[in-house]
């Protein structure tokens, strides 16, 4: 985010806590994306629903946010939160199945795709799909809504050393999930 | 595997969230009406069992169907019949799109036309736009075609808009261009339809180049995307896209 937003977003915040709905408004068109991949990785097809009730939460908490300091951490620690409540029970224990977008017609690997080597993106989601709930939000705190480690110790409400072994850890786990994945298809192509 | 962290960036931006096209409305309407909850409306979107619970509702559900798509519409039937907060989603968008690029005002192609001094150029493999915009506030005079996604056109974030395409006269200069990039941002020297050009993939929104007076001019992307830029015979044309390099390259270059 660049410095003139970071300032428009200190006044949409001041106003938004006055109860001014044009500006809270615009703040959810500022993070609203961030929110739904969070609340994605966490509450899958009912991210929506999550990040809804989340905003909803968050304006009736404004006068709990401290001035000045960043929103969308704080905001996204509202989020995941929801999203926890959104997937309770039956579909939490049933695993989370995260898919891509459509990807162009005929497009089967885009060049951008290749130039990453050995990770596509079909296995990469296959293995942030099948992490633990906790790895999933820390990988997407980072790596999707673009959390900054001391904003991340912000959402997750822990210190930014945690943060820096956690997000360690949620890699390492997806390394090993990769080569998991690639292990059987490897042998398969030896003996076949 | 070298770099998980980056294939871990790209595909942030490739996980079929959802879109949250109406989510902000969806969040006003709540605030605005103290609603408890949000109300869940299956696809299609008016729910059935409403339509037996009462003639009111049935009513609703006709006015519904009389204004069709048009969701300035939808919303204050809505609001009319106290339906504040019922979500309406997944349909595509039914306003003109890119209303809230910040690209000028809505024309005609005609118009745009008769607005700038060069001849305007839309990629054969777009045809034609879904919406057309003049923005006379710059120094230059910028006129946007915006396209809404389709299946092979990806939506940029929550946009509604899948592909804008601006031109404005002007010229690229690399020394320019890379001296004043952004944190973060990257950008390639490439060569599209025999013009110069540059690429630059997301996070590169801030584009730097040179007005008819040879002044330093700034530009802001208007979508958070990718972005190709190319001049030729002294016109810029910008295209911003979810698209791959290659894919925005075909497009380039069948804009004649």
């Amino acid at each position: 985010m660049r410095g003139e937003d970071r300032l428009d977003e200190t006044e949409l915040v001041e106003q938004a806590k006055a109860g001014d709905l044009d500006a809270f408004e615009h703040l959810v068109v500022l993070h609203q994306r961030a929110a739904l991949q969070v609340a994605y990785v966490i509450a899958g097809s009912d991210a929506e629903d999550a990040a809804q009730e989340a905003f909803v939460k968050a304006f009736r908490a404004l006068g709990r946010f401290r001035s000045g300091s960043p929103f969308r951490p704080w905001l996204l620690r509202i989020v995941a939160n929801e999203a926890r409540n959104q997937r309770r029970g039956a579909a939490r224990r049933a695993g989370l199945a995260l898919r891509l977008a459509d990807v162009p017609a005929g497009v089967e690997r885009s060049p951008e795709e290749a130039a990453l080597g050995a990770i596509s993106r079909a296995e990469l989601v296959r293995a942030v799909s099948g992490l633990p709930e906790r790895d999933r939000l820390t990988l997407a705190y980072r790596y999707f809504a673009g959390l900054s480690e001391a904003e991340m110790a912000t959402a997750m409400s822990c210190r930014p050393g945690t943060v820096k072994s956690r997000l360690t850890r949620a890699l390492a786990r997806l390394r090993q999930a990769l080569s998991d994945q690639t292990a059987p298809q490897s042998s398969e192509a030896t003996h076949g | 595997m070298a770099d998980l962290e980056g294939a871990l960036r790209d595909l942030g931006e490739h996980l079929d969230a959802p879109a949250g096209t109406h989510l902000a409305a969806a969040v006003r309407h709540r605030l605005a009406d103290r609603a408890p909850a949000p109300q869940r409306i299956p696809a299609p979107p008016v729910a059935r069992r409403r339509v037996v619970l009462s003639s009111a509702a049935a009513f609703v559900v006709l006015v519904l169907s009389v204004v069709g798509f048009w969701a300035p519409a939808r919303e204050a039937v809505a609001d009319l019949f106290g339906l504040g907060g019922v979500r309406f989603s997944r349909e595509p968008s039914p306003v003109r799109p890119g209303e809230r690029l910040r690209v000028g005002r809505p024309v005609d192609l005609e118009e745009a036309r008769r607005r700038v001094d060069f001849p305007l150029a839309i990629p054969a493999r777009l045809g034609s736009p879904d919406a057309v915009y003049v923005d006379e506030a710059a120094s230059e005079t910028v006129v946007s075609f915006v396209y809404r996604p389709r299946p092979a056109i990806p939506e940029v974030r929550s946009t509604g808009v899948g592909f804008l395409v601006s031109q404005f006269g002007g010229r690229v200069d690399a020394a320019v261009m890379t001296k004043f990039l952004g944190p973060g941002s990257t950008i390639e020297p490439i060569s599209v339809a025999g013009g110069r050009g540059f690429w630059l993939p997301e996070p590169g929104h801030v584009v730097m180049y040179l007005d008819r007076r040879d002044e330093i001019q700034e530009d802001t992307a208007r979508l958070t995307a990718n972005v190709l830029l190319f001049e030729r015979d002294g016109v810029i044309t910008r295209l911003e896209s979810r698209l791959s390099r290659d894919e925005m390259l075909a497009i380039a270059a069948s804009t004649g």
